[in-house]
């Protein structure tokens, strides 16, 4: 007799989620729950129970590709989070729609290339001003 | 959100899975349940609309499970079951239905439901009057009125007939 276990990764542990005599329809039905994206991780047991040793021999026929995107998605998840706490002044409780980043901000101009304009022009009215005397004492 | 252990490793399928997987009945009423669940571990009977499922509906049963946990009773049983239980269910005990039957074999397994708290499919065949051989494929969902205990089971079947086999 065999059993194929669809389990879910919760709370720290595999659990059962539903439990098929049909190996095709427990796989299909892991894949669809993995593209559903509501489980870390989503896996198929095979359960085959061998009456004449009264034994049951276990293993895993199917693990989905959330397996390996569940680490990674949750680090950017996290990375995300800490800008946006960063970002944020004190005290804001803005909301955010779920997956939607926040769009880039302009990159702000550079303050040594506004200081050196500022200078020259200080400069340039400082010259203007002495040559002006100088030719109003000449006059 | 939680990792998985560090140590997970992907398996995939490398044969393909049948086409017209997703069209069959246990699976769409499975989704149905899914649905209804949204975070609780069960749904409750009142969640259920049988006007946005008519084409599961009439294949579908309801079984009341709290004060009868020993022989559940019928609550329901769809348009299309009757046709193949020889006899009206509202009401009757498991134990009472046909034996051979559609609807006999798909309960056949509620203890197991009941036990281990989860969706169970099963499917098989077995022989009716005519020589007739009949392939079937059921499922059994349990439900609840306050998100946890069980009290009570929704459950579908359809079957194919094989006539002048066996």
């Amino acid at each position: 007799m065999r059993a194929f276990e669809i389990h879910t990764f919760q709370g720290g542990k595999w659990k059962i989620d539903s439990v098929f005599d049909d190996r095709d329809l427990a796989v299909f039905e892991a894949q669809r729950m993995e593209g559903s994206k509501r489980y870390v991780g989503v896996r198929v047991v095979e359960e085959t129970f061998d009456e004449k040793t009264q034994q049951t021999a276990v293993r895993t026929i199917y693990k989905g590709t959330s397996v390996d995107n569940a680490a990674p998605i949750e680090q950017k998840k996290q990375q995300v989070a800490a800008k946006g706490a960063k970002a944020a002044p004190k005290g804001a409780t803005g909301t955010r729609r779920p997956g939607k980043a926040p769009a880039p901000k302009k990159a702000p101009k550079s303050n040594g290339l506004l200081i050196a304009i500022f200078s020259i022009i200080v400069v340039v009215g400082i010259g203007a001003m002495v040559a002006l005397r100088m030719l109003s004492g000449k006059m | 959100m939680e990792r998985l252990p560090a140590e997970t490793e992907k398996i995939e399928v490398t044969d393909a899975l049948p086409k017209g997987l997703e069209r069959r009945l246990v699976l769409r009423l499975l989704s149905y349940w899914r649905d209804l669940c949204g975070d609780r571990a069960y749904p409750s009977f009142a969640d259920v609309d049988p006007a946005s499922i008519p084409d599961m509906w009439q294949w579908a049963f309801v079984i009341e499970v709290v004060g009868h946990e020993a022989d559940p009773v019928f609550r329901h049983v769809g348009d299309g079951l009757v046709g193949f239980a020889e006899m009206p269910l509202t009401g009757v005990k498991l134990s009472a239905a046909p034996r051979d039957t559609l609807v006999s074999h798909a309960v056949s397994y509620v203890q197991a439901v009941i036990a281990k708290g989860v969706p169970i499919s099963r499917g098989g065949e077995f022989m009716r009057e005519g020589n007739t051989r009949v392939l079937y494929r059921s499922i059994l969902l349990p439900m609840s009125d306050d998100g946890t205990t069980i009290s009570g089971l929704l459950g579908a079947a359809n079957c194919r007939e094989v006539p002048g086999e066996g």
